[in-house]
């Protein structure tokens, strides 16, 4: 292992070394809220703190994207995604990302990749390295990345720091790319030694302690099948205000939708694809006024079945990875852990 | 078939197509004839039979609309185009020689080709006719692969009932069974059946053997609920029922998930699913 040691004091040099070198993004506390964007200082950044309002998906999904410029009468005049290929010159870090956001983003790489290569997500993806802050403890009451098997993700990240001692952090490289990132700067890290290593262990061990299982996952999917017409969906639609900010911080949300935005002299226009979200009332409705979930039921039913059930099925991966955002940021209090529970426990 | 498109345009920019060919079809309904710009795409392009094309309408938008030509016509394709919303409206506003967009081929297909041997049963209602066309088409062109066709078209009145030329052509031979039926005719200009296309499975249903058919079924909703009823009653087995579904679409190729059933997209997965499969999906039928 090519593991090093570093102190809590240096990784503020070693984030203001690698501005120079990389577009480095992090959580800071622009408007008061905690945001991923670029920094131009380690002073900028919320070290210890919670999680970023709206996940890493934004920097590879943003939640406006222009897609090509056209004529009316002659098609596509400029394609936008050139653009951005060649922009990756410039690599990007992002850096403090935890392990249930790097899980989360694990789940739209699959997405993104299966079948038709999504390479608006995937120029930008691919452009980037992920430095990981391992948790050590929950970080707060609405986490239950524990239950969702998603603190301690195998892939999906360049480097993770993992403190073992006080002020004092094991940096494991997972990628060629984040080895070459901790070669960049050398005199930042020490080697570590077996003493080190053993405290990472225990460090793990301590780790597994803290995180306790809210709800059991297993068997999930069929129950949730079985519990269709519980109910209990009925009472938290009557809660819900369909707002769909719970799908805009969710790290595993993608869906989108595609406009055209057209130029004052009705010839040139834009292309763009925007967030969108499945609890809005037109989101399935079709031309003539159809509506395949027209419910608001059916509708606040389907982003829990879709998470819990037919991206396990479809992807292979949970598709909630319990960062309770959309417990923090819900203005009705619906509580993802409390609905299945409930769903769960009607006869 | 692989779908036309050039990696480094990314998947959801279209190639430029011309209408080369416009004709009307009813009074709300119209037949474009489309041609790629890049004449190298022309004969890249290959549908099959059920498949759809994301077609753009640029300044307006893009939709899902079926390929109605056969497989077997080649070096440009038709769509059929019904007036009800914002792109199909300025898509009716078009004129020959007019540039549009066009992705795809997307989606599955009838199992046509897979079915060789057997009878084969379309049944199809409204604007359904338009993708299964593209079916019973390829099958007629290769009629000495099959053994009995039937069609049975239903659709709201007479003016509403597309291609009518054809469909008094296929009445005609003798070597398949075609009938079709109104709901209504106020007008008192159709000489044939009126009634919903259900009441037109007596006509087959002697002659019919199950055990040998596959049907392929493409219409509104309600339209599935009772011919599905009938294909069982007469013994069709539910993995032999072919049924197009739609939704909304977007993207037309499984990541804006718009078109979502259960954890199978319409676009990807579909559109054409077996009834045995549907039974699966919750809400497919609805
Ligand atoms: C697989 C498939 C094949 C189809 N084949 C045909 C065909 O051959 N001929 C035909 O006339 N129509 C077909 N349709 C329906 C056609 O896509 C809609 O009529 C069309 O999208 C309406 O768009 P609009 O902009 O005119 O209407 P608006 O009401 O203005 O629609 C706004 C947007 O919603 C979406 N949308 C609306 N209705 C539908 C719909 N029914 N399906 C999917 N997306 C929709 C589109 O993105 C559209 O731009 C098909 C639909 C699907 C899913
Ligand atoms: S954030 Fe809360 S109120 Fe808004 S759509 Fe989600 S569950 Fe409903
Ligand atoms: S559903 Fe809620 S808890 Fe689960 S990943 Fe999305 S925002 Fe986080
Ligand atoms: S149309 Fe986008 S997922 Fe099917």
């Amino acid at each position: 292992m090519t593991s090093k040691i570093i102190s809590r004091e240096k990784i503020s040099n070693f984030v203001d070394s690698m501005i120079n070198d990389f577009i480095v993004i992090a959580t800071t506390n622009k408007n008061n809220v905690p945001t991923l964007m670029e920094i131009s200082s380690f002073e900028e950044v919320l070290f210890d703190t919670e999680l970023p309002m709206i996940p890493l998906k934004k920097l590879f999904h943003p939640a406006q994207q222009d897609l090509f410029k056209f004529s009316r009468t002659k098609g596509i005049t400029e394609i936008y995604m050139l653009k951005t290929t060649k922009d990756i010159e410039t690599k990007v870090v992002v850096f403090g990302v935890r392990p249930c956001d790097i899980t989360g983003n694990n789940v739209l790489d699959e997405i993104f990749k299966e079948n038709f290569r999504d390479d608006y997500y995937l120029a930008l993806r691919d452009r980037t390295l992920i430095v990981g802050i391992n948790c050590l403890k929950p970080c707060y009451e609405n986490c239950f990345c524990e239950s969702m098997n998603s603190n301690d993700p195998k892939s999906g990240y360049d480097l993770m720091f993992t403190e073992i001692a006080k002020d004092q952090y094991l940096v494991v490289p997972n990628t060629d790319g984040g080895k070459r990132i901790m070669e960049l700067y050398p005199e930042l890290f020490e080697d570590a030694t077996e003493e080190h290593y053993d405290k990472y262990i225990r460090t793990l061990e301590l780790k597994d302690n803290n995180f306790k299982k809210d709800i059991l996952v297993e068997g999930l999917p069929s129950e949730l099948e079985d519990k269709f017409e519980s109910k209990a969906w009925r009472k938290y639609t009557k809660d819900c205000l369909f707002c769909g900010s719970c799908t805009f911080v969710c790290p595993t949300c993608y869906c989108y939708n595609v406009k055209d935005k057209i130029a004052i002299d009705l010839e040139h226009g834009i292309r763009l694809r925007e967030w969108d979200s499945c609890y809005y009332p037109e989101f399935a409705k079709v031309a003539g006024g159809h509506d395949f979930r027209h419910e608001k039921e059916r509708r606040f039913r389907y982003r829990y079945l879709h998470k819990f059930i037919d991206i396990p099925r479809r992807y292979n991966v949970e598709g909630c990875v319990g960062c309770g955002r959309c417990i923090t940021y819900c203005p009705a209090d619906i509580d993802v852990r409390e609905v299945l529970e409930d769903v769960r426990g009607e006869s | 078939m692989r779908a036309i498109m050039a990696h480094d345009k990314g998947y959801l920019a279209p190639h430029e197509a011309k209408i080369i060919k416009i004709r009307k079809l009813t009074e709300t309904t119209k037949l474009f004839e489309l041609k790629f710009v890049e004449e190298h795409l022309n004969p890249l392009f290959q549908n099959n039979p059920g498949q759809f094309v994301e077609l753009s309408v640029y300044g307006i938008g893009e939709v899902p609309i079926s390929i109605t030509s056969p497989p077997t016509k080649r070096g440009s394709f038709e769509l059929g185009i019904r007036n009800v919303g914002n792109v199909t409206s300025a898509m009716h506003k078009l004129k020959k020689g007019d540039i549009v967009g066009i992705r795809g081929p997307f989606g599955n297909h009838f199992p046509v080709e897979e079915y060789k041997g057997k009878d084969l049963l379309f049944v199809t209602g409204g604007l359904g006719y338009l993708p299964l066309r593209s079916a019973f088409r390829y099958a007629l062109h290769n009629r000495e692969d099959y053994g009995e066709i039937y069609i049975l078209y239903g659709d709201r009145c007479p003016a509403d009932v597309l291609f009518p030329e054809e469909n008094e052509e296929y009445e005609k031979r003798e070597d398949i069974e075609f009938h079709s039926t109104v709901d209504r005719d106020d007008e008192m200009c159709w000489g044939g059946n009126i009634g919903v296309v259900t009441n037109l499975f007596p006509n087959i249903a002697e002659k019919l053997d199950p055990k040998n058919t596959v049907a392929m079924i493409c219409g509104p909703p309600i339209m599935y609920k009772f011919v599905n009823i009938e294909l069982e009653k007469l013994g069709l087995d539910s993995d032999h029922i072919f049924l197009s579904l739609e939704r909304k679409m977007k993207c037309g190729v499984g990541k804006c998930c718009h078109c979502g059933i259960g954890d199978k997209f319409v676009c990807l997965d579909g559109p054409v699913f077996t009834l045995r499969q549907i039974r699966t999906l919750p809400e497919a039928l609805m």
